[in-house]
């Protein structure tokens, strides 16, 4: 098997599981850090050079791969536009690779963020529900348009299984993504007269759901999420912070200070999420993936007390 | 009642402008700072012998006039103005305002003792009043000074000026004393606090700010409720009086309840709910659906998703369907709620049909209801511009609802087969016959009620 962007959160969360499933042989890993350890082949890849396709399509037909995990995105935003030649430009050479080199599965990582928080989401976001994501935020519109390219990646390769993870806000000690940032200060902003509904999925489950995906016969999209939603005061209280409600109107005129003085690239309309709820319904991937986190959405969120 | 104050002490050395700003102070500071009433009343009983020491003979007199009347209606409303006339300087009063906010703190704490008789003699006196205006300004101002006034040792400079005026506090700690004593072992205090626990938790839901830890996968907050409880029976059973007919013909199952929507605020959604849950317990949990313009407004919204309200849209009425729900809509949406006091009982267009095509749908029933009473508990007196706020308008009603009487009346379930010809004409039919025998039962309920009020006169 192989796995591409084994030194991000989620790939450092699924290698050990890897390395110790009794069933998996070798595993392929595909980064631009170095890595070694029991059964892993690491080929040295920077998805962001234009040779990167060859590579891939050389380490990928070297032996047959039953199932390639697709886990190479940014969990910041970075200036300039190394995130969309990771993720976007990135995701082509790797889908174009997996094509050629006919790989068993596809398991490729999303958010259900993606979904966007907006006022006419309804209260349970199932899969079928178009990706809106957030207006002039890159960092949420790249991603989409990862998930779009694996949309058509299935269409044109019908025979290889494709599955796309939609992991809810990632918490626990060791990782790092929007989400366990905002949460990890010690006073977090919040939208005064609003508290919206929140998931989180505890960082243990998002590996749970990766190593469940090596052998489960599922496709299409699922909402990987803890049982449980929470207020999203609820959720700063019980990482360990302090709520700072500010009023809409300064929240707003803050964020755009921020980004009209160059200290911040945030879109002003991420407050969306501090604004409206945004809940995915985890039902179909308990159904399809037989996916039962072991962390309920409270777990997680205190997971963040282990921090620091 | 400032005057009131002053005339309680004949000691009085120097006008210290304190005592006048206290009521005022009180009044402004907002209800839901008033914290753990438990934690306050013990407070000020602890501070009572430190003063009790230090006060001078006229300390037990002034708890003894204070005690006579406490025991009746409105414990310190009598003696007062009487003494005020007696001795007040006539220059107090137009000092009054000026140093109004000067210390906001003691009057903020005294507040929270203040409550619980407030609240019990609320109970007593008129059980139709809303507990939120009920408490008499004059006993929280005593406290006030009492409070204020026993504050020097503390070393806190803004009371000095309040030394002199120790042994009128010491009157005034007495009474509330006695107060606090013969309200502590009745169970209207308990469930005084209670009601303030539930006010400042649903205050808190409201900002956002609030807990929020188990909530269901709508944001609806049981505990939240759990809290509410004893208000909510009051609302329902005394102050609105709420009578229901015809629950019966409440289908088991999944139904969609269609109503009347009216006055300013949108209370007929949680109180058509609780009538469902108290006269059908046999059914599974009512949920209301809400228009996008409430649901997401600024702490409104916020309260009415954790009190369970669902934001309206076809996903969210087809799973509540799902999971054999009593559905509630109100097809008239905002228009039923921002029509003005003089359109009252008038229905509005019934949106595009939507409970319909989700009957259609699902073969759930279709229940006609008409509420009687929402639109004169909070009737719309205006509409001013809430564009600073995000909303559409700001309603303009009465401070607190109306104590008037409710009545909610279920119709006979429809049934809805999928019609042979065309869907639409269809769809336009049945929500015209939903609207007009929810018209015929408003103007049988109005009917009812006159001649109700007719007889009683």
């Amino acid at each position: 098997m192989a796995l591409t962007g084994p030194s991000g959160d989620l790939g450092a969360l699924l290698l050990p599981k890897l390395q110790a499933d009794a069933s998996v042989e070798r595993i392929l890993t595909l980064g631009p850090r170095p890595l070694s350890g029991p059964k892993i082949d690491h080929r040295s890849l920077d998805l962001t050079r234009h040779d990167a396709e060859e590579e891939l399509a050389d380490a990928l037909g070297e032996h047959p791969v039953d199932v390639l995990y697709h886990l190479a995105f940014l969990n910041r935003r970075v200036r300039g536009s190394v995130a969309h030649e990771v993720e976007v430009i990135g995701t082509m050479r790797v889908l174009a690779a997996a094509g050629a080199a006919k790989v068993g599965r596809l398991v490729v990582s999303s958010l259900t963020a993606l979904y966007g928080a907006r006022p006419e989401l309804p209260a349970l976001v199932r899969e079928e529900q178009p990706l809106t994501g957030v207006p002039h935020s890159r960092y949420v519109q790249d991603k989409i348009e990862v998930e779009r390219q694996v949309h058509q990646f299935r269409e044109r390769h019908p025979e290889i299984p494709t599955l796309v993870l939609r992991f809810a806000p990632v918490l626990g000690p060791s990782v790092d993504n929007p989400a366990t940032r905002l949460l990890s200060r010690r006073l977090v902003p919040t939208l005064l007269g609003f508290n919206p509904l929140w998931q989180a999925i505890h960082e243990d489950d998002a590996a749970l759901a990766l190593h469940t995906a090596l052998r489960s016969d599922a496709t299409g999209e699922l909402n990987i999420v803890a049982a449980g939603v929470l207020a999203f005061s609820g959720l700063v209280h019980e990482a360990g912070g302090h709520a700072l409600p500010l009023p809409l109107r300064v929240a707003r005129a803050a964020m755009r200070t921020l980004n009209a003085a160059g200290a911040s690239t945030a879109p002003v309309n991420l407050l969306d999420y501090l604004r409206y709820s945004w809940v995915a319904d985890g039902a179909k991937a308990r159904r399809t993936l037989g996916f039962i986190p072991r962390h309920n959405v409270l777990d997680a969120a205190r997971s963040m007390r282990a921090r620091n | 009642m400032a005057k009131g104050v002053l005339g309680n002490d004949p000691f009085r050395r120097s006008a210290a402008p304190r005592p006048e700003a206290s009521p005022v102070a009180a009044q402004t500071v907002p209800e839901s700072k008033a914290a753990p009433v438990k934690e306050a009343a013990a407070k000020a009983t602890s501070t009572q012998p430190r003063s009790a020491k230090s006060g001078r003979g006229s300390a037990p007199r002034a708890a003894a006039t204070g005690k006579v009347p406490s025991t009746r209606r409105a414990p310190v409303k009598k003696p007062a103005p009487k003494q005020a006339k007696a001795s007040a300087p006539p220059a107090a009063p137009t000092t009054k305002k000026k140093p109004a906010r000067k210390q906001p703190e003691p009057a903020s704490r005294a507040e929270a003792p203040s409550e619980a008789p407030a609240e019990r003699d609320l109970r007593r006196a008129s059980p139709f009043e809303p507990p939120v205006t009920g408490v008499p300004s004059l006993s929280r101002e005593v406290l006030a000074d009492g409070v204020a006034a026993n504050d020097p040792p503390d070393a806190e400079p803004t009371y000095s000026a309040a030394v002199p005026l120790g042994s009128r506090a010491v009157g005034a700690l007495a009474l509330v004393r006695d107060l606090l004593l013969q309200t502590l072992d009745r169970p209207g205090l308990k469930r005084a606090t209670e009601v303030a626990e539930g006010l400042l938790l649903a205050l808190r839901a409201g900002l956002g700010v609030g807990g929020g830890l188990a909530l269901d996968p709508y944001g609806k907050d049981p505990a939240l409720l759990t809290h509410l409880d004893p208000l909510l029976d009051f609302l329902y059973e005394r102050y609105w009086r709420v009578s229901v007919e015809n629950a019966a013909a409440l289908p088991a199952g999944p139904s969609i309840l269609v109503a009347n929507h009216a006055g300013a605020l949108p209370l007929d959604g949680p109180v058509l709910a609780l009538a469902v849950s108290r006269e059908r317990p046999d059914l599974q949990e009512a949920r209301w659906l809400v228009e996008d313009q409430v649901f997401h407004a600024p702490f409104w919204g916020a309260l009415l998703n954790r009190l369970g309200a669902v934001r309206a849209s076809p996903e969210n009425a087809l799973r509540l369907l799902d999971e054999r729900r009593p559905v509630l809509v109100f097809p008239e949406g905002v228009h039923g709620t921002s029509k003005g006091y003089r359109e009252r009982y008038r229905l509005k267009r019934f949106g595009r049909g939507g409970f319909v095509k989700l009957a259609l749908r699902t073969g759930a029933p279709i229940v006609p209801v008409a509420i009687v009473g929402a639109e004169e508990s909070t009737p719309m007196l205006a509409k001013l511009p809430g564009a600073a706020l995000g909303l559409p308008y700001l309603p303009l009603t009465t401070p607190i609802p109306l104590p008037v009487h409710w009545a909610i009346r279920f119709g006979a379930p429809i049934h809805v087969s999928p019609p042979d010809g065309d869907e639409l004409s269809f769809v336009q039919q049945l929500t015209e016959r939903t609207r007009s025998e929810i018209e015929t039962m408003l103007q049988s309920l109005l009917r009812e009620r006159s001649r109700f009020s007719q007889q009683r006169r």
